[in-house]
C-alpha cells in the first residue's frame, strides 16, 4: 500500500541558495516549522545513510497551553535517515512515522523560469494492526494540531 | 477464501490467519454464504491513508510558502545591503569630515 503526493513550485532564485536554504541547519530552521512552532536542527549529515534530526517545539503560548492540557509533549524530536544527496539537485530522506516510513524527496532543476522543485512525499504501509492503527491516529491528531 | 488460497503459495490456514489479522485491523470485512466465507476490502482505511497524506500535503504547502518567503528575503537582502552601504557610508564625505 503506497500513497504519494506530488507538489511542484518554481522560484526565481539561484539554485545554490535554494539548496543551502533547503539543506543547512540555519536554512531549515528559518522555514521548516509550521506557524506557532520552531524547528531546531540537531544534526544534518549530508550523505547517504547520514542522520537528519530536528526538534520541533511549540512557541505559541496558546498552543503550548492547549497541548499541555491535552497531556501532549510541547516539543519532540524527529530522526530521519538521508538516503540520497546530490547537491544542488536532489535530497531524499526517510522518516519513521509510527510503524510506517515516510519518504520525502526534493528535486531541484534549473529552467528558463527559475529553479523548479518537485517534492514527492510518499508513505508505505505494510499491513495495519490494531496498535499501528492507533499510532496512525495519533500522528494524524498531532499533525492536525500543527496545521491548526 | 478458497479462491485466495488457490492463488497464493501458502497453506489455507496461513491465508485464514492473514485475513483474520486484516479483519482485526479493519482492512477487510467478511460474511458467510453457506459454507463459504466471503472477504471484501473496506474502502475506509484506504481513504484514511490518503487523507493522512493529504494532511502532509497541506503541511508541506505551508512549509513551501514559508520557504518562498525566506528565499525572497534572502535574494532581496543582498542588493539593497550594498546600496544601503553606499548611502550611509559614502567614502568622499567621510574623508572630508575626518580631515
Amino acid at each position: 500500500m503506497t500513497e504519494q503526493q506530488v507538489i511542484e513550485r518554481v522560484w526565481k532564485a539561484p539554485i545554490d541558495l535554494v539548496w543551502k536554504l533547503w539543506t543547512s541547519a540555519e536554512g531549515i530552521a528559518s522555514w521548516f516549522g509550521p506557524a506557532g512552532f520552531q524547528v531546531t536542527v540537531d544534526e544534518i549529515d549530508l550523505r547517504p545513510g547520514g542522520t537528519f534530526r530536528y526538534t520541533m517545539g511549540a512557541t505559541d503560548p496558546e498552543k503550548i497551553a492547549s497541548m499541555e492540557k491535552a497531556g501532549r509533549p510541547v516539543s519532540w524530536a524527529v530522526e530521519s535517515t538521508i538516503t540520497e544527496v546530490d547537491p544542488p539537485n536532489k535530497f531524499v530522506y526517510d522518516s519513521p512515522m509510527g510503524p510506517e516510513t515516510m519518504t520525502t524527496s526534493a528535486e531541484f532543476t534549473e529552467g528558463p523560469d527559475g529553479v523548479k522543485l518537485v517534492l514527492i512525499i510518499g508513505a508505505t504501509k505494510a499491513g495495519m494492526t490494531g496498535g499501528a492503527a492507533m499510532g496512525w491516529e495519533s500522528s494524524l491528531d498531532r499533525f492536525a494540531e500543527q496545521l491548526a | 477464501m478458497g479462491d485466495l488460497a488457490r492463488k497464493l503459495p501458502i497453506a489455507q490456514s496461513g491465508v485464514s490467519r492473514h485475513l483474520r489479522i486484516l479483519k482485526d485491523a479493519g482492512m477487510v470485512e467478511s460474511r458467510t454464504e453457506g459454507q463459504r466465507r466471503i472477504y471484501s476490502l473496506r474502502a475506509e482505511p484506504f481513504e484514511k491513508l490518503s487523507e493522512w497524506l493529504g494532511q502532509y500535503r497541506r503541511l508541506w504547502e505551508n512549509r513551501l510558502d514559508q520557504f518562498e518567503l525566506e528565499l525572497e528575503r534572502q535574494t532581496a537582502a543582498s542588493p539593497p545591503r550594498v546600496e544601503l552601504g553606499r548611502k550611509t557610508a559614502p567614502k568622499k564625505p567621510n574623508s572630508r569630515r575626518t580631515k
